[in-house]
């Protein structure tokens, strides 16, 4: 077998290194148990011993896990041992945040009117751990990484965490946050429908973005790097058109769900009341 | 059934330390296992260059840091069992001895270390090197964390910080001590021993 690193990839092409995982779980966990301390009005205590053990997890797997960006830019070799270990429990505080936010919320003491923040942190915690978790497993160890390293997997890997980890937790946030800094506890239950609309579309399109590029990957490996006889950067490219074509209409899609989530800022009704809810 | 026996199940049926601490020590069991077995693996797949290794070792200071560990362990057991009978003082005698036991540990290993290191054996020198100081430098920073929850926890002790009923920071601590002791009764025969 040819080494697919040295005929694919120029040697000197650095690779950035994210803490995106650890500090990934960090973040999010900590934004998380803000808004389900407001939203659920479990025990603040309760809502922080868990949010202790994320973070404690995030860092012991994380600190090392970095390591998984390590392997091929002419580190000592005992990186690939450290980066996949460590690496591949990183998974562990992603899949806890997922219990996290459907436990607190199971065990809610109010209802509280802003349902779609609940279902934004939820939703976190769900794509969070398949972009992060699976996704990222996926292709964390080193044996495997060898294959693909910076191909369409990659890419199908690095959209659904950001999705999942990043812009949902902020969406979580705002949905939470703005209709407090409009003066009300949560929007009216028609501007929800459209909010919970926005948040369907979106997230279904990023499952489709994910497993389109996932599938181009899978190919691009195949014909690129797992071969005796690889074909050309280029060559391999154009192999891939057509999961690039499904690729940008599920990205079309997405965007019709942005559109939809920024139209439910503007759209009025009868403001739920103050009874019930925290502030 | 009786009230006594009742108590004595619900005793032993109760998890000793916080939940969090065993959450944390089941994360560290993982990883150390996951690299216990990529040094079996690795030492299947190159035995002579980790047969020519582990004879460079010194298994007469392992041994004794065995005993060292397996000492300290056994003053913490006391520490807890002076605390949980009210008498405060023994406890913290106790806990100075078994961080004495764990400080001897960590002057061994440092001297062994350094021998090694003179002798010009670095993490780079073969595969066994770079097993040996990832899987025993793990060990030594667990090591060290562990002594230094057993300082504060004496600390705490001298402060009358713990009771019988309310004694699981105490106990979380202690069993973090152990988890280092019974990795090292895994490692010792894992790297030094098994020829
Ligand atoms: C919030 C969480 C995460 C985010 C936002 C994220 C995002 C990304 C992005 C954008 C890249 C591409 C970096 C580049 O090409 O230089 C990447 C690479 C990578 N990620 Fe993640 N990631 C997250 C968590 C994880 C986790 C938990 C794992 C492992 C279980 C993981 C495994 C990997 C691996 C192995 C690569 C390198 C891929 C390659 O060799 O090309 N990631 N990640």
């Amino acid at each position: 077998m040819t080494d697919p690193i040295e005929t694919a990839i120029p040697i000197n092409e650095n690779r950035r290194n994210f803490l995106s995982g650890s500090v990934g779980a960090g973040i999010l966990g900590a934004i998380m148990a803000f808004v389900l301390i407001k939203i659920t009005g479990v025990d603040r205590e309760v809502i922080e011993k868990w949010l202790y053990m994320i973070i404690a997890m995030a860092l012991i797997t994380g600190i090392l896990g970095t390591g998984h960006h390590y392997f091929w830019i002419g580190t000592p070799d005992y990186w690939q041992v450290l980066g996949s270990i460590f690496s591949a429990l990183e998974p562990i505080p992603f899949f806890m945040m997922t219990l996290f936010a459907f436990s607190m919320i199971n065990k809610r003491r109010r209802e509280h009117p802003n349902k779609v923040a609940a279902l934004w942190a939820m939703g976190t915690g769900v794509m969070a751990f398949l972009g992060a978790g699976v996704w990222g497993f996926m292709h964390t160890l080193a044996p495997i990484n060898y294959y693909t390293h910076g191909t369409q997997i990659t890419a199908a890997h690095g959209h659904m965490a950001f999705y999942g980890a990043y812009a949902m937790i902020v969406m979580t946030m705002i949905s939470y946050a703005m209709p407090n800094m409009r003066g009300r506890v949560a929007n009216s239950v028609r501007a929800q429908t459209f909010e919970v609309w926005g948040f369907w579309l979106m997230t279904i399109s990023m499952v489709l973005i994910t497993l389109f590029l996932t599938s181009a990957g899978v190919l691009q490996v195949w014909l690129q790097r797992y071969t005796d006889t690889p074909q050309g950067f280029m060559v391999v490219q154009d192999k891939l058109a057509i999961f690039y074509w499904l690729r940008f209409a599920a990205g079309a899609s997405f965007l019709m769900g942005v559109i939809t989530y920024i139209a439910s800022f503007f759209i009025k009704g009868e403001v739920p009341s103050i009874a019930n809810a925290a502030r | 059934m009786q009230p006594d026996k009742v108590v004595i199940a619900n005793a032993s049926r109760r998890l000793p330390g916080d939940l969090a601490m065993w959450l944390f020590i089941g994360a560290e069991l993982t990883a150390f296992a996951l690299l216990f077995m990529v040094y079996t693996t690795s030492r299947a797949l190159h035995p002579e260059v980790f047969a020519l290794g582990q004879s460079q070792l010194n298994s007469h200071i392992g041994l004794l840091n065995t005993m060292a560990l397996l000492s300290s362990s056994y003053f913490v057991v006391n520490a807890v069992a002076t605390v949980k009978a009210a008498r405060k003082h023994w406890a913290v005698t106790h806990l100075m001895i078994a961080m004495l036991f764990g400080l001897g540990y960590v002057a061994l290993k440092s001297f062994e270390y350094y021998q090694s290191v003179s002798a010009g054996y670095g993490l780079t020198t073969n595969t066994f090197y770079q097993y040996y100081y990832l899987l025993t430098g793990f060990h030594y920073l667990h090591v060290i964390l562990g002594l230094i929850l057993l300082l504060l926890v004496t600390f705490k002790v001298a402060a009358n910080h713990y009771t019988a009923e309310h004694i699981n920071g105490l106990e979380s601590v202690a069993s973090y001590w152990h988890m280092v002791d019974v990795l090292w009764l895994v490692l010792f025969p894992l790297v030094y021993l098994i020829h």
